[in-house]
């Protein structure tokens, strides 16, 4: 049987999450067209395909693969899920086109991989870095959750949008990547129209307790790693401080410098996540993997620096936390609070606008005043009274709401009105006069809420009209998920594969039995509901009708595809 | 782990709780390493930064040491990055040094050949250096140690400079304490500098930085060279210096635009040696008219870029710099350290300010409105005239009027920056203005004038600095130099004498709201703040009324 033909039927026995693994690991396009397995198969077994699974295939597989002899069942298992040998009939099939691309390889330097679970760590290293992936996970949700950051086609972070988020969180660029992946892979954040958005699970990952959050993320992360991934971490911690370039040539010695360097910013990446304690897991990565996540738990809890539940409000206006404050008082506070930076101790801010955002979410002065006054070991300093005085007095004086395809701006006082009419810093909002207190512009509410607002201006959006007409503003935990296309195509491969034959790909395997001299099992429609079945060695195939010669008898047949019911391979 | 008062950060910094029972103790141990980046009332922020973990290497003091400190007060456990870091960093200090060989020739020495070579490639610091001698030594070109040192500390190599200074002509100076001696502060800030040879003092306004001058002269003893910021202030060092030593009025000379003195001690302005003729520096000579054993820098916070290039040739000479804050708006903290040394004593203002040697200040921005007229101007207008718009409300003479009312007693200083503005409030209080046009005798006969009696005094911001007002206990500042940290702190130093008449001082800002000028103003209290000063907000209508 020919490598298409083997693989297809391989395929053919898949269930719709082996489909999905394959897909993905073998990175199908999914708006390839492809109409059945026999397609699929075609593309698997291209060089440029077989290359580049092969980078990321382990030595052993690729010995194993080499040598026809799969030593073990999980490499057979292995191979055979990423398409690179299939199993008819009870038996394995190496292909030809996959030997074709295999080099030379030097056996004795194939090291054993290390057991599942390798040695853990007793350092308490690990914990300062959960700590704080857990407080830059936390910031970077609130992040996203209050502006979603930009995305490229490829659903990878610009770097201004990298630097734009380190910034807003106090960290670098390179760390904002690390956490923002650790995001998407665990489903915290999506990424929709090329914005990085917050999930729904999100508000439950809230509500859990510190030490439970970073388990769940942890737990996720390590779930969801990717098979060269994992493979690359079990060997790390087992390398005996090899370099890594060794590493990898000695774990994936067909590897691209790109895979290379996937490898090596997953393995930054779980250092950076308390993962790693120096070269071997964390005792708390350890017991995820033993799958003792009350284990894990109870050993985070223990681990992190213990919670505060009381502030310091200062004149500067600061307000500092002498410890990580506990999750529900910050969540709390950061409802009229911004965050300045997240440590061990945090120091948040109150200003103009994170009040002005409290009191447009329907806080009022005494509730701020009250959730203060409950959390401060040294009172209400008096700039912070008179803030939040003046912040009250100010509120609402300014409202926009949707008007004709733009806004409508009223002012309490006309004579505001007229001051951003005549703003400078706001001519290109092309704000013209409505009525003595009123403003109307083309621009949409939220564009000129946010100019009048850098502008020093208390502006809120009347919320009772902007409700009241559909808006542009996202709610990300309503919005309908994307289906997976990957998922969708695994989908319809199968469907395709079970179903009755259709015309059309019946015809598929035909031109390929011709073309490989594959045999084929025929059944013909002879009319009144009798069938009968040929086995022929196909000659030729055109007009709709098949040419063969039927071994049985020895005689050359033609039958038209019409009344075909079905097609089969056969050995 | 002990539950202290310190919680170090990852990022570096520190957080202070200044009312735990301990934090006295912390506070003092970490001024040797960590800079003091805010002090507002509960909970002070340190920052560890190269610099001052390399100002803490040249005093003397080991990574371990500081590592002990952190984790003798810390209320968790030490982030371990932070103590890599500390490590790390001290122990490039000195792996580099600045030698004088037998026969007197500037070295490069280190003992670490591979540092040697990174440093010796760089395009920058090639061009400095001789000949190799061997892969630990490199002869330097003597006019280059101070550019060395610049080049070395910003690639992250500060190199220790050991090649000492030369003595200069003794010149026999004494205190004279009779009726005075140096506060306990001002002895431990000589006596750290001498130790170290060369570096800057940080004091705050009217801590008796010129003192510490002058403890540092009679140490060293020899001639010595002392560069202001403006001639009134060239004429106050020589008059305290008379007053406070043993030296004579023929010994000390004054070298400004109206006079041209060398002296065994020589008082100088920044401005008469940046002045330029042709393309050139027109009294350059004066750097070498004297065998000159000590230099000091007066506000050393507003040494002007050219003398920086100056200085660098003049790391053959001790050099003491100082200032009531190393924030300088340009950012050149860097070169304050390499080129006239590190920081060898700081005082926080509230510590000096608990010992009684600063009068205790209130500080209050008061906003006004802007009239509806001018709140449309200032709208309309390009950024660059808002601040005037707004700084200059003239609504602002009347609250000034009444703050001044407030205080009958007093001598009152208003402080501002538009001429136009400050000759305006000067008409409307019948009060005298002085300016950087006022000539300097007559700035002297009304600053005289004030001191002696006078209740209300009008000036730019040529009386920033080093104008010594004994009296003056309110100043009410109407506008000032954008957001400038270090203007609100010289400002504030203004009143910050102790008074005879007991008074504590009273700092106002006057501030129109939602403008530009609160915004700067936010800025500029930012440095205070952080000393410890909390601004209590008024509403202008509330002095009207």
């Amino acid at each position: 049987m020919s490598s298409v033909l083997a693989l297809s039927a391989s395929l053919g026995s898949f269930d719709q999450a082996q489909l999905e693994h394959l897909l993905r690991t073998r990175q199908v396009n999914p708006t390839a067209s492809l109409t059945d397995l026999l397609d699929l198969a075609t593309l698997l077994l291209r060089p440029d395909s077989i290359r580049r699974v092969l980078s990321t295939t382990p030595r052993p597989e690729l010995l194993a693969l080499r040598n026809h002899e799969c030593s073990s069942a999980p490499e057979r298992t292995s191979l055979a899920a990423n398409g690179l040998i299939a199993f008819t009939d009870g038996e394995t099939v190496f292909f030809d086109e996959v030997d074709a691309l295999l080099p030379d390889l030097d056996e004795a330097a194939a090291d054993p991989l290390p057991a599942q679970i390798p040695p853990t760590g007793l350092s308490h290293v690990w914990a300062e870095r959960a700590f704080e992936t857990v407080r830059y996970a936390e910031q970077l949700l609130r992040l996203v959750t209050s502006e979603p950051l930009s995305a490229q086609r490829n659903q990878q972070p610009t770097a201004s949008t990298l630097k734009r988020a380190g910034q807003a969180i106090a960290v670098d660029s390179d760390t904002v990547a690390a956490v923002l992946r650790l995001l998407l892979k665990t489903g915290l954040v999506a990424v929709r129209q090329q914005k990085f958005e917050p999930t729904p699970e999100v508000a439950s990952w809230l509500h859990l307790p510190r030490a439970s959050r970073y388990v769940t993320l942890i737990s996720r992360w390590l779930d969801r790693m990717d098979a060269s991934s994992r493979t690359i971490l079990n060997a790390y911690v087992s390398s005996q401080h090899r370099s890594f370039a060794a590493l990898v040539n000695a774990v994936f010695p067909l590897a691209t410098p790109e895979l290379s360097n996937d490898l090596s910013e997953s393995i930054t990446d779980c250092a950076l996540f308390g993962i790693l304690d120096a070269t071997v897991l964390s005792e708390l990565a350890g017991k995820i993997l033993q799958g003792d996540q009350a284990a894990a738990t109870d050993l985070a809890e223990r681990s992190f620096p213990s919670s505060v539940r009381n502030v310091y409000l200062q004149p500067d206006l600061s307000v500092i936390a002498p410890g990580p404050l506990a999750p529900e008082i910050e969540q709390e506070l950061l409802r009229f609070a911004m965050i300045e930076s997240a440590g061990l101790a945090s120091s948040y801010r109150i200003t103009p606008r994170s009040l002005e955002n409290a009191l447009d979410d329907g806080l009022t002065a005494d509730e701020i005043r009250s959730a203060l006054e409950a959390i401060s070991l040294t009172g209400i300093p008096q700039p912070l009274q008179y803030l939040i005085n003046e912040a009250v007095s100010k509120h609402r004086t300014i409202l926009l709401q949707p008007w004709q395809n733009g806004s409508l701006l009223t002012f309490a006082e006309p004579r505001t009105a007229e001051q951003v009419r005549v703003d400078s810093t706001l001519t290109a909002l092309r704000l013209r006069t409505h009525s003595e207190n009123e403003l109307v512009s083309a621009f949409a509410p939220e564009q000129i809420l946010d100019a009048l607002r850098a502008s020093g201006y208390p502006a809120s959006l009347d919320k009772s009209a902007v409700t009241a007409t559909p808006t542009t503003t996202t709610e990300s935990g309503t919005q309908p998920t994307n289906p997976d296309p990957l998922a969708e195509l695994a989908a319809r491969l199968l469907t395709a594969a079970s179903s009755h034959p259709t015309t059309n790909s019946m015809q598929r395997m035909i031109e390929l039995a011709v073309k490989q001299k594959q045999r084929l099992k025929v059944v013909l429609a002879l009319g009144e509901g009798t069938e009968r079945e040929f086995t022929l060695r196909p000659v030729s195939f055109g007009n709709g009708r098949l040419r063969g010669v039927d071994e049985l008898v020895q005689v050359e047949r033609t039958l038209p595809i019409n009344n075909l019911v079905s097609v089969e391979f056969v050995n | 782990m002990p539950n202290g008062p310190l919680i170090v950060q990852s990022d570096r910094t520190i957080l202070l709780e200044v009312e735990h029972e301990q934090a006295e103790d912390a506070r003092h141990e970490l001024a040797v390493f960590a800079e003091l980046e805010r002090a507002p009332e509960h909970v002070h922020t340190y920052r560890i930064t190269k610099l001052g973990l390399w100002n803490a290497r040249a005093a003397g003091h080991t990574a371990a040491e500081i590592l002990a400190t952190l984790e003798k007060y810390s209320k968790f456990a030490v982030p371990s990055v932070v103590s890599v870091d500390i490590e790390e960093t001290m122990n490039r200090y000195g792996r580099l040094t600045i030698e004088r060989s037998p026969d007197s020739e500037l070295l490069l020495k280190s003992s670490d050949a591979a540092v040697m070579r990174e440093v010796t490639s760089a395009k920058n610091i090639a061009p400095l250096l001789g000949n190799k001698i061997d892969e630990f030594t490199y002869p330097v070109e003597a006019w280059a140690r101070g550019e060395l040192k610049q080049q070395l500390l910003k690639r992250g190599w500060p190199a220790e400079d050991l090649a000492g200074f030369t003595p200069g002509t003794p010149h026999d100076i004494a205190l004279d304490t009779e009726d005075w001696h140096l506060r306990d502060y001002q002895q431990r800030a000589v006596s750290s500098f001498v130790a170290g040879g060369s570096g800057v003092v940080v004091l705050p306004c009217g801590a008796g930085k010129t003192l510490v001058g002058a403890g540092a002269m009679s140490e060293i003893q020899t001639n010595t060279l002392i560069l202001v910021t403006n001639t009134v202030s060239a004429r106050q060092w020589k008059a305290e210096l008379l007053k406070r030593t043993s030296l004579t009025e023929s010994e000390i000379g004054e070298y400004s635009g109206s006079t041209k003195e060398i002296r065994p001690i020589t008082i100088a302005t920044y401005q008469i040696l940046t002045t330029k003729r042709k393309s050139e520096y027109a009294h350059l000579a004066l750097l070498d008219a004297n065998d000159w054993g000590l230099i000091i820098y007066d506000e050393v916070h507003l040494l002007p870029a050219p003398v920086f290039k100056l200085t660098a040739e003049l790391q053959a000479r001790r050099r003491l710099g100082l200032t009531a804050t190393l924030v300088r708006e340009d950012g050149r903290e860097g070169d304050v350290f390499s080129l006239i040394g590190p920081k060898r004593f700081d005082a926080a203002w509230k510590d000096i300010e608990a010992q009684g040697f600063i009068s205790p200040a209130e500080c209050f921005e008061v906003r006004i409105d802007l009239p509806e007229a001018a709140r449309l101007e200032y709208a309309a207008a390009e950024d660059k005239e808002r601040y005037r718009i707004a700084a200059s409300a003239p609504e602002k003479h009347a609250i000034t009027k009444r703050i001044i009312d407030k205080h009958p007693t007093e001598s009152v200083l208003v402080i501002g920056q538009y001429i136009e503005q400050l000759e305006a409030i000067a008409e409307a209080l019948d009060a005298p203005l002085i300016t950087g046009k006022t000539p300097v005798d007559e700035r002297e006969a009304l600053f005289n004038r004030f001191r002696n009696g006078e209740p209300v005094l009008v000036v730019s911001k040529v009386a920033n600095f080093s104008i010594d007002l004994p009296e003056a206990s309110v100043a009410i500042q109407i506008s000032g130099s954008f957001g400038s940290r270090q203007e609100e702190a010289q400002r504030l130093g203004r009143i910050l004498r102790p008074k005879q008449s007991g008074h504590t001082a009273s700092f106002y800002t006057l501030v129109t709201r939602d403008t530009v000028d609160q915004d700067f103003a936010q800025n500029r209290q930012r440095f205070l703040a952080e000393q410890g000063y909390a601004y209590t907000i008024l509403d202008g209508h509330s002095f009207v009324s």
